[in-house]
Protein backbone atom coordinates (compact mmCIF):
# COMPACT_ATOMS: atom_id res chain seq x y z
CA UNK A 1 0.00 0.00 0.00
CA UNK A 2 2.70 2.36 0.77
CA UNK A 3 4.16 2.24 -2.68
CA UNK A 4 1.09 3.08 -3.75
CA UNK A 5 1.12 6.52 -1.38
CA UNK A 6 4.53 6.45 -3.12
CA UNK A 7 3.70 7.21 -6.62
CA UNK A 8 1.28 9.32 -5.98
CA UNK A 9 3.02 11.92 -3.94
CA UNK A 10 6.19 11.74 -6.13
CA UNK A 11 3.57 12.08 -8.94
CA UNK A 12 1.62 14.92 -7.35
CA UNK A 13 5.08 16.56 -6.72
CA UNK A 14 6.32 16.06 -9.82
CA UNK A 15 3.36 17.45 -11.62
CA UNK A 16 3.39 20.33 -9.69
CA UNK A 17 6.67 21.35 -9.85
CA UNK A 18 6.08 21.12 -14.21
CA UNK A 19 2.61 23.11 -13.72
CA UNK A 20 4.19 25.71 -11.11
CA UNK A 21 4.44 28.32 -13.66
CA UNK A 22 2.29 27.52 -16.38
CA UNK A 23 -0.76 27.61 -14.42
CA UNK A 24 -1.17 31.36 -14.33
CA UNK A 25 -1.71 32.86 -17.64
CA UNK A 26 0.14 35.91 -18.15
CA UNK A 27 -0.26 38.81 -20.77
CA UNK A 28 0.85 38.68 -24.32
CA UNK A 29 3.20 41.61 -24.64
CA UNK A 30 5.72 39.88 -21.28
CA UNK A 31 5.95 36.42 -22.82
CA UNK A 32 9.46 36.86 -24.78
CA UNK A 33 10.80 38.62 -22.43
CA UNK A 34 12.60 35.33 -20.76
CA UNK A 35 15.23 36.25 -18.24
CA UNK A 36 19.03 35.61 -19.44
CA UNK A 37 19.47 32.61 -16.88
CA UNK A 38 16.98 30.61 -18.28
CA UNK A 39 19.89 30.21 -21.38
CA UNK A 40 22.61 28.10 -19.08
CA UNK A 41 19.42 26.10 -17.41
CA UNK A 42 20.10 22.96 -20.08
CA UNK A 43 24.10 22.84 -19.77
CA UNK A 44 23.80 23.24 -16.26
CA UNK A 45 21.07 20.66 -15.10
CA UNK A 46 22.70 18.22 -17.79
CA UNK A 47 26.27 18.37 -16.60
CA UNK A 48 24.89 18.01 -12.96
CA UNK A 49 23.28 15.05 -13.84
CA UNK A 50 25.84 13.57 -16.31
CA UNK A 51 28.80 13.94 -13.86
CA UNK A 52 27.33 12.05 -11.38
CA UNK A 53 26.32 9.73 -13.10
CA UNK A 54 29.80 8.36 -14.12
CA UNK A 55 30.65 8.23 -11.00
CA UNK A 56 30.14 5.42 -8.43
CA UNK A 57 26.86 5.58 -6.20
CA UNK A 58 27.74 8.47 -3.41
CA UNK A 59 31.18 8.57 -4.65
CA UNK A 60 32.80 11.68 -5.08
CA UNK A 61 35.60 13.37 -7.39
CA UNK A 62 38.79 12.28 -5.93
CA UNK A 63 38.13 9.14 -4.43
CA UNK A 64 40.51 6.42 -5.98
CA UNK A 65 39.21 4.67 -9.22
CA UNK A 66 37.60 1.76 -9.41
CA UNK A 67 37.90 -0.07 -12.89
CA UNK A 68 33.88 -0.06 -13.38
CA UNK A 69 34.01 4.18 -13.24
CA UNK A 70 37.04 4.15 -15.16
CA UNK A 71 34.95 1.75 -17.80
CA UNK A 72 32.30 4.23 -17.58
CA UNK A 73 34.24 7.68 -17.61
CA UNK A 74 36.19 6.08 -20.75
CA UNK A 75 32.99 4.98 -22.15
CA UNK A 76 31.33 8.48 -22.17
CA UNK A 77 34.16 9.90 -23.22
CA UNK A 78 34.18 8.60 -26.64
CA UNK A 79 30.27 9.03 -26.91
CA UNK A 80 31.11 12.53 -25.77
CA UNK A 81 33.36 12.66 -29.06
CA UNK A 82 30.98 11.31 -31.49
CA UNK A 83 28.13 13.52 -29.92
CA UNK A 84 30.29 16.62 -30.63
CA UNK A 85 31.28 15.07 -34.24
CA UNK A 86 28.27 13.98 -35.62
CA UNK A 87 25.62 15.69 -33.71
CA UNK A 88 23.18 12.27 -33.37
CA UNK A 89 21.63 11.16 -29.89
CA UNK A 90 21.61 7.07 -31.64
CA UNK A 91 24.99 7.16 -32.60
CA UNK A 92 26.20 8.63 -29.24
CA UNK A 93 24.04 6.15 -27.01
CA UNK A 94 25.34 3.32 -29.49
CA UNK A 95 29.00 4.02 -29.28
CA UNK A 96 28.86 4.82 -25.65
CA UNK A 97 26.94 1.00 -24.91
CA UNK A 98 29.64 -0.37 -27.12
CA UNK A 99 33.23 0.96 -25.74
CA UNK A 100 31.32 0.05 -22.30
CA UNK A 101 30.63 -3.51 -23.16
CA UNK A 102 33.61 -3.31 -25.37
CA UNK A 103 35.66 -2.36 -21.76
CA UNK A 104 33.79 -5.04 -19.77
CA UNK A 105 34.17 -7.55 -22.07
CA UNK A 106 38.50 -7.22 -22.79
CA UNK A 107 38.64 -6.19 -18.48
CA UNK A 108 38.75 -9.66 -17.30
CA UNK A 109 41.33 -10.90 -20.25
CA UNK A 110 43.57 -8.42 -19.84
CA UNK A 111 42.99 -7.25 -15.86
CA UNK A 112 44.99 -4.54 -16.75
CA UNK A 113 42.45 -1.41 -17.20
CA UNK A 114 44.24 1.48 -16.05
CA UNK A 115 47.26 0.68 -18.72
CA UNK A 116 44.43 0.03 -21.35
CA UNK A 117 42.59 3.22 -20.06
CA UNK A 118 45.90 4.94 -20.49
CA UNK A 119 45.97 3.70 -24.14
CA UNK A 120 42.74 4.34 -25.06
CA UNK A 121 42.27 8.18 -24.03
CA UNK A 122 46.01 8.54 -26.12
CA UNK A 123 44.48 7.02 -28.88
CA UNK A 124 41.59 8.94 -28.88
CA UNK A 125 43.70 11.65 -28.95
CA UNK A 126 45.65 11.37 -31.48
CA UNK A 127 42.47 10.36 -33.44
CA UNK A 128 41.15 13.45 -32.55
CA UNK A 129 44.03 15.41 -33.16
CA UNK A 130 44.00 14.05 -36.81
CA UNK A 131 40.78 14.55 -37.35
CA UNK A 132 41.48 18.30 -36.69
CA UNK A 133 44.41 18.29 -38.76
CA UNK A 134 42.26 16.93 -41.59
CA UNK A 135 39.87 19.45 -41.53
CA UNK A 136 42.11 21.98 -41.19
CA UNK A 137 43.66 20.77 -44.15
CA UNK A 138 40.38 20.27 -46.39
CA UNK A 139 39.45 23.91 -45.38
CA UNK A 140 42.73 24.85 -46.80
CA UNK A 141 42.59 22.96 -50.08
CA UNK A 142 38.85 24.56 -50.15
CA UNK A 143 40.30 27.91 -49.76
CA UNK A 144 43.03 27.87 -52.31
CA UNK A 145 39.96 26.32 -54.43
CA UNK A 146 37.88 28.78 -54.27
CA UNK A 147 39.89 31.51 -54.78
CA UNK A 148 42.33 31.16 -57.54
CA UNK A 149 40.63 27.97 -59.74
CA UNK A 150 42.77 29.11 -62.85
CA UNK A 151 45.65 27.39 -61.07
CA UNK A 152 43.71 24.75 -59.59
CA UNK A 153 41.95 23.91 -63.70
CA UNK A 154 45.42 22.85 -65.16
CA UNK A 155 46.68 20.30 -62.60
CA UNK A 156 44.64 17.64 -63.95
CA UNK A 157 46.88 17.26 -67.56
CA UNK A 158 50.15 17.37 -65.47
CA UNK A 159 48.41 14.68 -63.53
CA UNK A 160 47.97 12.66 -66.16
CA UNK A 161 51.33 13.00 -68.23
CA UNK A 162 53.02 11.82 -65.00
CA UNK A 163 50.81 8.80 -65.22
CA UNK A 164 51.92 8.12 -68.42
CA UNK A 165 55.50 8.52 -68.29
CA UNK A 166 56.42 5.35 -65.88
CA UNK A 167 53.96 3.40 -68.04
CA UNK A 168 56.11 4.09 -71.43
CA UNK A 169 59.10 3.15 -69.50
CA UNK A 170 58.10 -0.37 -67.73
CA UNK A 171 56.91 -1.44 -70.91
CA UNK A 172 60.19 -1.95 -72.91
CA UNK A 173 61.76 -3.10 -69.03
CA UNK A 174 59.40 -6.08 -69.57
CA UNK A 175 60.40 -7.38 -72.56
CA UNK B 1 4.11 39.06 -37.04
CA UNK B 2 4.05 34.86 -36.87
CA UNK B 3 4.06 32.96 -39.49
CA UNK B 4 1.30 30.47 -39.88
CA UNK B 5 1.76 26.66 -40.27
CA UNK B 6 -0.92 24.27 -39.47
CA UNK B 7 -1.04 21.91 -36.32
CA UNK B 8 -0.20 18.53 -38.43
CA UNK B 9 3.06 19.71 -39.25
CA UNK B 10 4.26 21.23 -35.63
CA UNK B 11 2.76 17.84 -34.49
CA UNK B 12 5.14 16.19 -37.20
CA UNK B 13 8.19 17.86 -36.42
CA UNK B 14 7.87 17.49 -32.93
CA UNK B 15 7.38 13.79 -33.19
CA UNK B 16 9.98 13.08 -35.75
CA UNK B 17 12.43 15.33 -33.28
CA UNK B 18 11.90 13.53 -30.50
CA UNK B 19 11.62 9.91 -32.00
CA UNK B 20 15.96 9.68 -31.63
CA UNK B 21 15.49 10.44 -27.71
CA UNK B 22 12.47 8.13 -27.48
CA UNK B 23 14.33 4.91 -28.74
CA UNK B 24 17.52 5.91 -26.59
CA UNK B 25 14.93 6.37 -23.17
CA UNK B 26 13.46 2.90 -24.10
CA UNK B 27 16.69 0.61 -22.63
CA UNK B 28 16.37 3.04 -19.67
CA UNK B 29 13.04 2.96 -18.87
CA UNK B 30 13.00 -1.15 -19.31
CA UNK B 31 15.64 -1.24 -16.33
CA UNK B 32 13.11 0.44 -14.23
CA UNK B 33 10.63 -2.00 -15.20
CA UNK B 34 13.27 -5.02 -14.60
CA UNK B 35 13.59 -3.57 -10.96
CA UNK B 36 10.48 -3.14 -9.80
CA UNK B 37 9.58 -7.00 -11.43
CA UNK B 38 13.09 -7.70 -8.95
CA UNK B 39 11.48 -6.34 -6.07
CA UNK B 40 8.44 -8.26 -6.44
CA UNK B 41 6.34 -5.58 -7.34
CA UNK B 42 3.14 -6.12 -9.99
CA UNK B 43 3.52 -4.67 -13.69
CA UNK B 44 0.25 -2.64 -12.68
CA UNK B 45 1.90 -0.54 -9.79
CA UNK B 46 5.18 -0.18 -11.99
CA UNK B 47 2.93 1.09 -14.82
CA UNK B 48 1.02 3.39 -12.64
CA UNK B 49 4.45 5.07 -11.88
CA UNK B 50 4.97 5.32 -15.09
CA UNK B 51 2.06 7.40 -15.77
CA UNK B 52 1.80 9.61 -12.53
CA UNK B 53 5.75 10.68 -12.22
CA UNK B 54 6.31 10.35 -15.87
CA UNK B 55 10.34 11.33 -15.19
CA UNK B 56 14.08 9.83 -14.87
CA UNK B 57 13.27 9.89 -10.91
CA UNK B 58 11.25 6.43 -10.89
CA UNK B 59 14.55 5.02 -11.34
CA UNK B 60 15.86 6.08 -7.87
CA UNK B 61 12.64 5.73 -6.31
CA UNK B 62 12.49 1.52 -7.52
CA UNK B 63 16.34 1.39 -6.76
CA UNK B 64 15.77 3.24 -3.16
CA UNK B 65 12.21 0.41 -2.71
CA UNK B 66 14.42 -2.25 -3.50
CA UNK B 67 16.88 -0.92 -1.02
CA UNK B 68 14.47 -0.65 1.87
CA UNK B 69 14.34 3.01 2.32
CA UNK B 70 11.99 4.33 4.37
CA UNK B 71 8.74 5.74 2.32
CA UNK B 72 9.29 9.37 3.69
CA UNK B 73 12.80 9.36 2.63
CA UNK B 74 11.91 7.82 -0.98
CA UNK B 75 8.97 10.41 -1.72
CA UNK B 76 11.67 13.41 -0.58
CA UNK B 77 14.52 12.14 -2.89
CA UNK B 78 12.16 11.25 -5.56
CA UNK B 79 10.95 15.06 -5.09
CA UNK B 80 14.38 16.88 -4.74
CA UNK B 81 15.28 14.95 -8.15
CA UNK B 82 12.25 16.13 -9.79
CA UNK B 83 12.56 19.82 -8.76
CA UNK B 84 14.25 20.72 -12.07
CA UNK B 85 11.47 20.93 -13.80
CA UNK B 86 10.70 23.96 -11.96
CA UNK B 87 13.46 25.13 -14.14
CA UNK B 88 11.94 23.67 -16.84
CA UNK B 89 8.30 25.29 -16.25
CA UNK B 90 9.75 28.65 -15.52
CA UNK B 91 11.67 28.55 -18.54
CA UNK B 92 9.43 27.68 -21.22
CA UNK B 93 6.57 29.50 -19.66
CA UNK B 94 6.67 32.90 -21.72
CA UNK B 95 6.25 30.35 -24.96
CA UNK B 96 2.88 28.95 -23.84
CA UNK B 97 1.37 31.77 -21.28
CA UNK B 98 -1.29 32.78 -23.81
CA UNK B 99 -2.39 28.91 -24.30
CA UNK B 100 -5.95 28.33 -22.52
CA UNK B 101 -5.57 26.23 -19.55
CA UNK B 102 -6.56 22.93 -20.60
CA UNK B 103 -3.30 23.00 -23.09
CA UNK B 104 -1.09 24.07 -20.47
CA UNK B 105 -2.06 21.94 -18.18
CA UNK B 106 -1.37 18.66 -20.70
CA UNK B 107 1.84 20.55 -21.84
CA UNK B 108 2.89 20.65 -17.96
CA UNK B 109 2.42 16.82 -18.10
CA UNK B 110 4.51 16.00 -21.27
CA UNK B 111 7.08 18.46 -20.11
CA UNK B 112 10.19 16.19 -19.31
CA UNK B 113 13.89 16.77 -19.53
CA UNK B 114 13.95 15.48 -22.98
CA UNK B 115 10.71 17.50 -24.43
CA UNK B 116 11.66 20.36 -22.42
CA UNK B 117 15.28 20.52 -24.25
CA UNK B 118 13.71 19.85 -27.93
CA UNK B 119 10.89 22.71 -27.95
CA UNK B 120 13.36 25.39 -26.15
CA UNK B 121 15.73 24.74 -29.05
CA UNK B 122 12.44 25.28 -31.70
CA UNK B 123 11.18 28.04 -29.71
CA UNK B 124 14.42 29.68 -29.89
CA UNK B 125 14.46 29.41 -33.59
CA UNK B 126 13.60 32.42 -35.45
CA UNK B 127 10.48 30.83 -37.42
CA UNK B 128 7.73 31.38 -34.60
CA UNK B 129 4.62 30.40 -35.40
CA UNK B 130 1.11 29.74 -33.46
CA UNK B 131 1.16 26.15 -33.39
CA UNK B 132 4.22 26.23 -31.32
CA UNK B 133 2.25 23.94 -28.73
CA UNK B 134 1.70 20.72 -31.14
CA UNK B 135 5.59 20.64 -31.27
CA UNK B 136 6.10 19.65 -27.68
CA UNK B 137 2.68 17.71 -27.77
CA UNK B 138 4.66 15.62 -30.89
CA UNK B 139 7.77 15.20 -28.54
CA UNK B 140 5.64 14.65 -26.04
CA UNK B 141 3.49 11.74 -28.00
CA UNK B 142 7.05 10.02 -28.26
CA UNK B 143 8.42 10.13 -24.96
CA UNK B 144 5.13 9.13 -23.02
CA UNK B 145 4.55 6.15 -25.80
CA UNK B 146 8.43 5.01 -25.28
CA UNK B 147 7.79 4.99 -21.17
CA UNK B 148 4.64 3.09 -21.14
CA UNK B 149 6.08 0.84 -23.60
CA UNK B 150 9.23 0.04 -22.39
CA UNK B 151 8.60 0.34 -18.15
CA UNK B 152 5.98 -2.88 -19.66
CA UNK B 153 8.74 -4.49 -21.63
CA UNK B 154 10.83 -4.15 -18.74
CA UNK B 155 8.14 -6.44 -16.35
CA UNK B 156 7.66 -8.90 -19.15
CA UNK B 157 11.15 -9.64 -19.70
CA UNK B 158 12.19 -9.40 -16.12
CA UNK B 159 15.20 -11.35 -14.98
CA UNK B 160 15.86 -12.06 -18.15
CA UNK B 161 17.66 -8.75 -18.27
CA UNK B 162 21.18 -9.32 -16.58
CA UNK B 163 22.85 -5.98 -14.27
CA UNK B 164 26.04 -6.41 -16.23
CA UNK B 165 24.43 -5.09 -19.43
CA UNK B 166 24.32 -1.98 -17.67
CA UNK B 167 21.82 -0.71 -19.89
CA UNK B 168 20.68 2.21 -17.05
CA UNK B 169 24.15 3.70 -19.21
CA UNK B 170 21.88 4.57 -22.14
CA UNK B 171 20.11 7.52 -19.96
CA UNK B 172 23.03 9.02 -19.01
CA UNK B 173 24.50 8.93 -22.87
CA UNK B 174 21.32 10.49 -23.90
CA UNK B 175 22.02 13.22 -21.65
CA UNK B 176 25.50 13.55 -22.94
CA UNK B 177 24.41 13.70 -26.32
CA UNK B 178 22.12 16.74 -25.38
CA UNK B 179 24.54 18.62 -23.16
CA UNK B 180 26.97 18.41 -25.93
CA UNK B 181 24.72 19.97 -27.69
CA UNK B 182 23.90 22.46 -25.68
CA UNK B 183 27.60 23.93 -25.32
CA UNK B 184 26.94 25.96 -28.25
CA UNK B 185 29.25 29.37 -27.07
CA UNK B 186 31.80 29.78 -24.15
CA UNK B 187 29.34 31.24 -21.28
CA UNK B 188 27.58 27.57 -21.57
CA UNK B 189 30.86 25.80 -21.18
CA UNK B 190 31.80 27.53 -18.42
CA UNK B 191 28.47 26.31 -16.61
CA UNK B 192 28.03 23.21 -17.69
CA UNK B 193 32.16 22.59 -16.46
CA UNK B 194 31.04 24.46 -12.92
CA UNK B 195 27.97 22.54 -12.65
CA UNK B 196 29.62 18.52 -13.49
CA UNK B 197 32.51 19.46 -11.11
CA UNK B 198 30.50 20.22 -8.86
CA UNK B 199 28.26 18.20 -8.70
CA UNK B 200 31.02 15.23 -8.95
CA UNK B 201 31.98 17.33 -5.68
CA UNK B 202 28.75 17.03 -3.80
CA UNK B 203 27.45 14.08 -4.99
CA UNK B 204 27.07 13.02 -1.04
CA UNK B 205 24.47 15.20 -0.21
CA UNK B 206 21.12 13.73 1.59
CA UNK B 207 18.18 13.56 -0.70
CA UNK B 208 20.03 13.86 -3.46
CA UNK B 209 20.21 17.55 -3.73
CA UNK B 210 24.08 17.69 -5.49
CA UNK B 211 21.34 18.53 -8.31
CA UNK B 212 20.41 21.07 -7.36
CA UNK B 213 23.57 22.79 -5.67
CA UNK B 214 25.37 21.95 -8.16
CA UNK B 215 23.63 23.42 -11.32
CA UNK B 216 22.66 26.25 -8.97
CA UNK B 217 26.59 27.11 -8.74
CA UNK B 218 26.40 26.85 -12.77
CA UNK B 219 23.93 28.95 -13.48
CA UNK B 220 25.68 31.86 -11.58
CA UNK B 221 28.89 31.09 -13.22
CA UNK B 222 26.85 31.09 -16.66
CA UNK B 223 25.58 34.12 -16.03
CA UNK B 224 29.00 35.55 -14.67
CA UNK B 225 30.57 34.65 -18.18
CA UNK B 226 27.52 36.26 -19.99
CA UNK B 227 27.99 39.26 -18.02
CA UNK B 228 31.73 39.92 -18.75
CA UNK B 229 31.63 39.36 -22.38
CA UNK B 230 28.17 40.91 -23.48
CA UNK B 231 29.37 41.48 -27.17
CA UNK B 232 29.80 37.78 -27.84
CA UNK B 233 26.11 37.27 -26.42
CA UNK B 234 23.72 34.55 -28.24
CA UNK B 235 20.56 36.80 -28.36
CA UNK B 236 17.80 34.36 -27.91
CA UNK B 237 14.86 34.75 -30.84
Amino acid sequence: MTIWLISLLVGAATFGMRLAFLVRARRAQRSFSSPRWLRFVPPAILAALVVPALLPARQVIGAPLTAETLHQVLAAGLAAIVAWRFQNVLLTVASGMGALWGLLWLAPVTSFALPLGVLLVTGVGLVLLANRLLVRLRRQQDRSGANSPVIAQPAMPVLAAERERPLALAEPKGR
Amino acid sequence: MPITTSPARELGAGLRAALPLALSIVPFMAVFGVLMHAGGFSPLIAQAMSVLVFAGAQLVVAQMLLAGAPAALIVVAGATINARHLLYSASIAPYLCRLPLGWRVLLAYLLTDETYLLSMQRYQQPDQTEQRQWFLLGAGLDIWIACQGSTALGCLLGAQVPVTWHLEFTATLTFLALLMSALRDWASRGTALVAGVSAGLVAGLPFESGLLVAAGLGLVVGLTLDARKPEQREVPA
